[in-house]
């Protein structure tokens, strides 16, 4: 008679595992159905919102601040554009208009914000009427030195969008997208890993599998792989979901250029890798907790615990003020969202991501050992 | 095949905290092709017994050997001799009966379970509700995907408690069906049940149990002699009233 060995029984138990949970129309529901139906929801609310405002935008009259010569600006500040003078930033004016003649070329510049819709349509304005500035431009010259007109050659224009909410909004999906991750993280593993562990137990299963030829580290094993695969799914397929949207709402908005991200492969790659050091820490202390649960109802009490107390650290992690320190990257889930958040602006220090990957590593084997030994002895399962 | 000395089983009794001993002292054995009953009222320690000749539990004292496996000393020699039953077995209800025999089957170590699976498919007749998930399955249709599931790795010995409890006649009768085709097999089976018919129709040697004690084993003749009575339950009652 053949002895199971470990590698096929661990592979068993895993696509057994995983064919269950999908099999689950809750744990569809919750990780497909929900970040596949809740961004695009949220990104077509905030496009009938931006739609909203955008129209308001085209019914104002962009407010210009024009300077140089009177008889240039004339053509610019005609209806429905208003001149008028202040701030561009703090949004007294929607764009400044800077007409330079110098020599034989009549020098433009524009600045404006991209993510204001008022000052893009001020923008617009601007480049619309600019081949009148320089026709009145040119003419002047021409009466000037008693000759006609030369043909029209294109003003050169420059362009200045100085949006501070470009690098506001990096900022805040920085903030933002990092712990959501992570949130996603600790709710997606709580249904598996209570339908894996203490379903055994509640539907009367463990008996069968304790007394089956396998060995019981593989079945474990196989049982941890699962969860560990259904929580990076849910991940995977929210952050997906949600960078779909954002790209999207981005593209909509003019372009992905107006989200000043500095993205750099190597740096996501490592943030990557953190992020999967702390799905295993989940998966390994939600499976030590809840392995003691006698009803899928405590199994879900103990699990909530794991939840709420993991939520705590990612929140500090999602705090303006908090950064990726020597301190701060041995702070469980705090420094997975923090080497995140360093990734997405570009300002990853590699040295501090490879610490908080080495402690969350320490602590996953840790978390995954004490699971595995729990989850081994034969009265746990049997309850 | 089987082969029991002294097997002992202490427990803490959870209102009391008084320890007791669910199992005391059991001896006994068993051969291929033989059926062996367990017999005794509930409380008795027939299934502790049974879950410590399954590894499920590790007895206190005493030694057993399975198939010639010690049973602290190769438990997972012993689990893989050995195919086990219970009416509280649950099956995997997102599975189908096709799925999870096949399951069972690689932990089992069977490197190709699909003939295997096929194959007692045809034999018990489950081949129409094979790709059933299991959940969807009446009583009957389950306890025959249980059977599938406790022999597709051809074990020698089949160990079931109380297999038929709370069943009805027809899949009861299923299972004692089972249970003579197994024998025929030349497996050794040994079960529990507090059912006098049942033993009485089954099993070439009975061990009455109570009080985790052994009271008497041996064939229904060797019985008879013993006390004397002619039908089982006059039988069991004189040995459980001697107490």
């Amino acid at each position: 008679m053949n002895r199971p060995r470990s590698g096929p029984v661990a592979l068993a138990v895993w696509g057994k595992e995983l064919k269950e949970i999908l099999r689950d129309s809750h744990a569809l529901t919750y990780i497909i159905g929900f970040p596949v139906l809740f961004y695009p929801l949220l990104m077509w609310g905030l496009v009938q919102v931006a739609q909203v405002k955008a129209g308001h935008a085209r019914t104002e009259s962009p407010r210009l601040e024009v300077s140089g010569p009177a008889t240039l600006s004339q053509p610019l500040i005609g209806a429905p554009a208003i001149t008028t003078s202040g701030s561009l930033t703090a949004g007294e004016v929607d764009a400044q208009v800077a007409l330079r003649p110098e020599g034989d070329r009549l020098g433009v510049e524009v600045r404006y914000q991209s993510t204001r819709a008022r000052s893009e349509r001020a923008r617009e304005l601007v480049t619309q009427r600019l081949g009148e500035v320089e026709r009145v431009w040119l003419t002047e010259r021409a009466a000037a030195a008693g000759r006609p007109p030369p043909p029209m050659d294109p003003a050169p224009l420059s362009e200045e969008n100085v949006d501070p909410a470009r690098r506001m909004l990096a900022y805040i999906v920085s903030l933002a997208l990092p712990g959501m991750l992570h949130l996603v993280m600790l709710l997606a593993a709580l249904y598996p890993t209570v339908d894996v562990v203490v379903g055994e137990r509640v539907r009367g299963t463990a008996e069968t599998l304790l007394v089956s030829g396998a060995p019981r580290s593989p079945v474990v094993l196989g049982k941890l792989l699962a969860v560990l695969s259904l929580t990076l799914g849910a991940v995977v397929a929210n952050a997906g979901a949600m960078g779909a949207t954002l790209a999207h709402l981005l593209i909509l908005q003019g372009g992905a250029g107006s989200l000043d991200l500095g993205l750099s492969p190597g740096a996501l790659a490592l943030a990557g890798l953190v992020c999967l050091g702390a799905t295993g820490l989940v998966v390994g202390v939600m499976t030590l907790v809840v392995t003691p649960a006698r009803s899928f109802k405590e199994g879900q009490g103990a699990g909530n615990l794991v939840v709420t107390a993991g939520a705590v650290l990612v929140v500090v992690g999602m705090l303006p003020l908090t950064e990726l320190t020597p301190v701060t990257a041995f702070v469980p889930l705090a420094n997975s969202v923090l080497v995140l958040r360093s990734a997405l602006i570009g300002e990853l220090a590699p040295g501090l991501a490879w610490l908080a990957l080495a402690e969350l590593l320490a602590l996953t084997w840790l978390a995954l050992r004490l699971a595995g030994r729990t989850l081994s002895r034969p009265d746990t399962l049997l309850g | 095949m089987i082969d029991v000395q002294g097997l002992t089983k202490r427990y803490v009794h959870p209102s009391t905290r008084e320890p007791f001993e669910a199992v005391s002292g059991l001896t006994f054995s068993a051969e291929p092709g033989q059926v062996f009953g367990l017999l005794g009222p509930n409380g008795a320690g027939k299934t502790t017994t049974l879950r410590m000749l399954s590894t499920l539990i590790s007895p206190d004292e005493g030694r057993a050997t399975i198939a010639g496996h010690d049973l602290q000393g190769d438990p997972a020699g012993v689990r893989s001799s050995i195919g086990y039953l219970s009416t509280t077995t649950g099956l995997y209800d997102r599975l189908t009966a096709r799925e999870l025999i096949a399951y069972f089957g690689r932990l089992q170590g069977v490197e190709d379970p699909r003939p295997r699976t096929e194959a007692l498919l045809d034999r018990l007749d489950i081949r129409r509700f094979a790709d059933v998930p299991c959940g969807n399955l009446s009583t009957g249709m389950k306890q025959k995907v249980s059977i599938a599931r406790a022999i597709v790795h051809d074990p020698p010995i089949l160990i079931l408690d109380e297999p038929t409890t709370g069943l009805d006649v027809l899949v009861a009768q299923t299972f004692l069906e089972f249970i003579e085709e197994a024998r025929s097999d030349g497996r050794c089976v040994i079960f529990s049940t507090h059912i006098m018919s049942e033993a009485e129709r089954l099993c070439d040697r009975i061990a009455v149990v109570h009080q985790g004690r052994l009271r008497a084993v041996g064939t229904l003749e060797e019985l008879r002699t013993q006390t004397g009575e002619h039908y089982l339950e006059r039988i069991f009652i004189s040995l459980v009233d001697g107490t």
